[in-house]
């Protein structure tokens, strides 16, 4: 049986009893103080202050979204104050007077606050005036906290425009010219009003005719305008939409063979000059960065002018059985191979 | 014809030397051979133990072996023209004798310190206080100056600016792809096991490819061959056990270790705040020495890891990773020829989960096997190290959307390639090492790597240059704003250019007295391809990747002081990272689509200082750490954005949260500083080592920062004043 010792880590050999031990014990002890001293005043060596404050803070006072419509009686704009906490949700009052002056006549309004409610219970404050935007006019809105920090914008409303659409011809294509020059046109939409067909003799028989499933589906021509003198020009082409058209179907797991059509609209929004995104399209990841299509003066958003412009018509049945459109399944009563005819549906997972 | 009738007439001695108490092979041993007339010819032993001294005239010599802490070992040896012998010399431990013999040895032995490389070895890591009684290799490194690790937790560690991908870690030649723990007193390698590890901050030799920054390379130490031993060390973080022996006495030898963390039920407790880790390893090796000329070994780890970074996380923020290798190296001394070689293959596996067991929001896959052939041809003043290799990674990942404009599904990328790197004498105490890789990687073309590596000495002068061009073929992609994100994925370069990084530096190490050591070096980095996170104003985990350039400069300094009882360093590190990258709408955002950054990893000022000490039989440890601030991006506030694609009524519109950042990157966090401390005594009784040690982490309790959620502002601080409490007994 050993007998214990004291030992040490390191290869130098444990410290032996001899004369010096009253010496080596006063050079351990001041080795102690020493070593003691030293890391104590380590710390002292730097400053203390653990805390940290993320913001840097930001002048400017607000950020607001919206835009004068002419087509609307009421003009709205949403007002975001710039906080030091993440989240939409602004419930309560906000440090904002929100005024809008008509540059052309000198008239000033002072907009009203209004809270909504979103889905998801976040309140917003949207801020609204009840007058109809004047074509051509100039205004200036300005957002203004009670220190005097305001943010402000100067916005053209474009002036009216004259919308030729030949829907009496028995052509799959629609020859569309948008006259009055027009700064800029957003959002060119063709919805085509389509649905799905029901299986006029369900199977078995006696089955309820299920109703057919609405289903718009919304085409872009942004891509596809042409500028001529005083105006714009494009051809809506329904041949190629309708193929647009099975393809949101099929995507949506609606049965894209038999397509009705109730009827197409083309609608579009005339815009002020400066409704202009960075690249010309309306990336989120890139307008989403600060200062990106922003056109407010000490502060951020957009606030734009515009109007909403749209046309709806129904084109023949000739030229809807031209395109592929139909209104009556073929279903026999039995077992069909036409997936319309089939009831329950085929199962379908979301492609999207 | 002419080589032939050298060899003819001269005779070698090569073997390997051990210690006599446990077969383990001695690195660093003065191997000298003496001629009748006091000529003297040495060698330095290698990692192995190995020595070879060549083109010796035939005659009576006199072989030693010397080594502090060990008696002299002597033998006499009549060489024959022609002759080869092969020697295995035993060494016994007892007083140093070291100036008996005086080897001015004819290259770099294995406890060479050599430019931009730092051997470490136990007792090295045994020095630096930590939350246990048993050591770790991570506490050694993150002392050192160009380490940058972001705290105590999330297992992640710069070196002199690269990425912790950007580190190529071997554990007996297996690869492992995650070596640190979630925890960051703890990595894969345990003291206990460990022979040395080389760590080269940079500028590393043609033997290694295949990453872009530095090289872990870590030897582990052969089990006992003569008697069984054991050890197990209790502590509140992890507790460890680990068996060693031989299964024939002199010739096969097994080791095994495990560990597992208690920190979740122990520490947690009197640190009263959630530590919720969980993490261990397993380590195995069996040895053979085949016979004077073969040794053979099988190696193999696995490791895990759970957790969350900060408090009060949601289950889908938990992240899990297990690494797992299995490798064996086949070591042989051709009799007939000076050479000296390995051949490495190892399967290396790492799985990491994060969210949900049942359902992870991500997963990330890497599997590959590595076969390598390492040679080592021997000349008089040279010698020459060579070799080629195969590795082939599966790489496979599921994302959940993590990068929004790449979609990783599977891969596998094929390396093949080889080495050449010989060593030159080119005048007194100037030693080169040009070197150059040359690899082929399937579908991305062949490349070729050169690499320079001048040693000039004289007296207590070192001074050392080197630099090279390293390709980097597996990528490690993460997200860097958010420093709770540990999760990497493995990949190819998403865009097929390869991160690509030009080393150079510059040393300079003298040693004035024999108990005092400085040096300095100063490094540069050139960084390309690397890949980022876009800046996006939308709050989200997700993001789309952009490519980036960038470059790292610095400077480290050491002053290291030996004494019989005291033991001390000061390590100072300055450095610099930028990266700089292009995203064309922030030129709307900050007036130029080029920004020029810090990343969040640039610590720009770093201080380590070590005090060991013996007091009244005590060994009294301190280690203090200073990092100047990490960089952040700071906030400007918070608003609404809505999308105005047409018009949109801003009543009905809900639209999205929204950051306005400052510049990124463009804020500097608190600095952090802390001290550690511990108190240890060993007992001794016969074969029977006991260790008791108490100590505290972050003793005058500094609420050191580890992230902050500029969404929330909830703030998570490193651990605060941790008393630590241990036991180690080996019998």
């Amino acid at each position: 049986m050993g007998v214990w010792v004291c030992g040490r880590k390191s290869p130098i050999p444990p410290h032996s009893h001899t004369p010096t031990q009253n010496a080596k014990a006063r050079g351990g002890r001041t080795r102690l103080v020493s070593f003691t001293i030293l890391i104590l005043c380590l710390p002292l060596l730097l400053g203390c202050d653990d805390t940290v404050d993320p913001f840097v803070g930001e002048e400017r006072p607000f950020t607001i979204w919206g835009f004068l419509d002419a087509g609307a009686d009421t003009q709205k704009v949403r007002v975001f104050t710039i906080e030091e906490r993440l989240g939409l949700d602004r419930s309560g009052p906000i440090d904002a007077v929100v005024t809008s002056t008509d540059l052309d006549t000198g008239e000033q309004r002072q907009w009203r606050d209004s809270e909504v409610t979103f889905a998801d219970s976040s309140v917003g404050h949207v801020f609204w005036s009840a007058f109809r935007a004047e074509f051509g006019h100039r205004y200036r809105l300005e957002v203004a906290r009670s220190d005097g920090a305001v943010s402000s914008v100067e916005v053209a409303v474009p002036g009216p425009v004259e919308l030729l659409l030949d829907d009496n011809t028995n052509r799959t294509t629609v020859p569309v010219t948008i006259l009055g020059s027009p700064p800029r046109l957003i959002k060119v939409e063709v919805e085509y009003d389509a649905s799905t067909v029901t299986p006029a003799n369900p199977w078995p028989p006696g089955s309820p005719r299920p109703a057919g499933i609405r289903f718009p589906v919304a085409v872009s021509y942004n891509d596809d305008l042409d500028r001529i003198a005083g105006g714009w020009e494009t051809e809506i082409n329904m041949i190629r939409d309708f193929g647009r058209v099975q393809e949101a179907f099929e995507r949506n797991c609606l049965v894209k063979d038999l397509i009705a059509l109730r009827r197409i609209e083309l609608r579009l929004l005339v815009a002020s000059e400066d409704w202009d995104p960075p690249g010309g399209t309306f990336d989120p990841d890139v307008l989403v960065q600060p200062g990106a299509f922003s056109n407010v003066e000490n502060g951020f958003g957009f606030f734009g002018g515009g109007f909403t412009i749209a046309e709806r018509w129904t084109p023949s049945l000739d030229v809807l059985q031209a395109i592929g459109y139909t209104f009556e399944a073929p279903c026999a009563f039995g077992p069909q191979d036409i997936p319309a005819c089939q009831l329950p549906p085929e199962p379908c997972f979301d492609k999207e | 014809m002419s080589t032939t009738v050298v060899r003819a007439q001269t005779a070698s001695v090569r073997g390997f030397v051990t210690d006599a108490g446990d077969g383990q092979p001695l690195q660093g041993v003065n191997v000298a051979v003496e001629d009748a007339a006091g000529a003297l010819r040495g060698a330095v032993t290698d990692d192995d133990g190995f020595f070879i001294i060549i083109r010796l005239a035939p005659g009576r010599y006199t072989l030693r072996a010397s080594f502090i802490g060990y008696e002299t070992a002597r033998d006499t040896l009549d060489l024959e023209p022609g002759d080869t012998i092969t020697r295995t010399l035993i060494m016994q431990p007892g007083e140093a004798a070291l100036d008996e013999v005086v080897v001015e040895a004819d290259r770099e032995g294995g406890a060479t310190v050599a430019a931009g490389l730092q051997t470490v070895r136990p007792k090295d890591i045994d020095l630096v206080p930590t939350a246990d009684v048993s050591g770790d290799l991570v506490s050694y490194l993150s002392t050192m100056p160009g380490v940058v690790s972001l705290g105590d937790r999330g297992g992640q560690v710069f070196i002199r600016g690269g990425e912790p991908a950007h580190n190529l870690t071997l554990l007996d030649g297996m690869y492992v792809y995650q070596p640190f723990h979630i925890l960051g007193f703890y990595s894969a390698f345990p003291s206990d096991v460990l022979r040395n590890a080389d760590i080269y901050a940079g500028s590393f030799s043609s033997k290694y490819s295949g990453r872009m920054s530095s090289v872990i390379d870590v030897h582990t130490r052969n089990g006992n061959k003569r008697e069984f031993a054991s050890t197990i060390s209790l502590a509140p973080f992890v507790n460890l056990a680990l068996l060693e022996g031989p299964i024939k006495k002199d010739r096969i030898s097994f080791l095994g270790s495990y560990r597992a963390s208690t920190i979740e039920r122990f520490a947690s407790k009197y640190v009263d705040q959630p530590l919720p880790y969980s993490f261990g390893d397993i380590f195995g090796k069996l040895h053979t020495v085949i016979n004077e000329s073969h040794q053979l070994s099988l190696s193999f780890i696995h490791t895990y890891d759970r957790g969350t970074l900060v408090e009060d996380a949601d289950a889908d923020e938990e992240i899990r990773w297990k690494n797992t290798a299995y490798g064996a190296r086949y070591l042989i001394a051709p009799p007939s020829l000076p050479i000296l070689g390995e051949v490495l293959f190892s399967i290396s596996r790492l799985e990491t989960r994060l969210g949900t067991r049942e359902n992870p929001i991500r997963t990330a896959d890497i599997n590959g096997f590595n076969l390598a052939v390492n040679l080592t041809n021997y000349g008089r003043r040279s010698q020459v190290d060579w070799g080629f290799y195969l590795r082939a990674p599966e790489l496979t990942s599921a994302l959940g959307g993590l990068f929004q404009n790449f979609n990783f599904t599977s891969d596998r990328l094929t390396t093949v390639g080889g080495y050449f790197e010989p060593e030159f004498s080119l005048a007194k105490g100037l030693r080169a090492r040009p070197g150059v890789v040359t690899q082929f990687l399937g579908d991305q073309g062949f490349f070729v790597e050169p690499r320079l590596r001048l040693t000039w000495e004289r007296g207590p002068h070192q001074v050392s240059i080197a630099g090279g061009l390293y390709r980097q073929e597996v990528v490690g992609l993460n997200d860097r704003r958010d420093a709770t994100n540990l999760f990497t994925a493995w990949a190819g370069s998403p865009t097929g250019n390869l991160p690509t990084a030009t080393h150079v530096l510059l040393g300079y190490r003298v040693a004035p007295k024999p108990w005092l050591r400085l040096s300095v070096e100063g490094f540069y980095k050139d960084l390309s391809n690397l890949f980022i996170s876009e800046w996006t104003a939308f709050p989200r985990f997700t993001t789309n990747l952009q490519e980036a350039s960038g470059r790292a400069v610095g400077m480290d300094a050491r002053l290291e002081i030996q004494r019989p009882s005291f033991y001390a360093f000061v390590n100072y590190g300055l450095a610099s990272v930028e990266y700089e990258a292009m995203q064309e709408d922030l030129l709307i955002w900050f007036g130029d689509e080029t920004i020029t950054f810090r990343p969040p990893h640039d610590r720009r000022h770093q201080v380590n200082a070590l005090i060991t000490t013996s007091v009244f039989g005590f060994d009294v440890s301190a280690r203090w750490n200073f990092g100047s601030g990490l960089p952040y991006n700071q906030v400007r506030g918070f608003d609404g954005f809505i999308l105005l694609d047409g018009p949109v009524d801003v009543a009905e519109e809900r639209g999205d949260s929204r950051v306005i950042y400052d510049r990124p990157f463009g804020g500097e966090l608190p600095g952090y500083h802390r001290l550690d401390v511990s108190v240890e005594r060993v007992f001794v009784s016969g074969k029977t080592i006991i260790t008791l040690q108490g100590g505290a982490i972050n003793v005058y309790d500094r609420a050191n920062l580890f992230s902050l959620d500029l969404f929330t502002l909830r703030r998570t601080d490193q651990l605060p004043l941790t008393p630590t409490v241990g036991l180690k007994v080996s019998f």
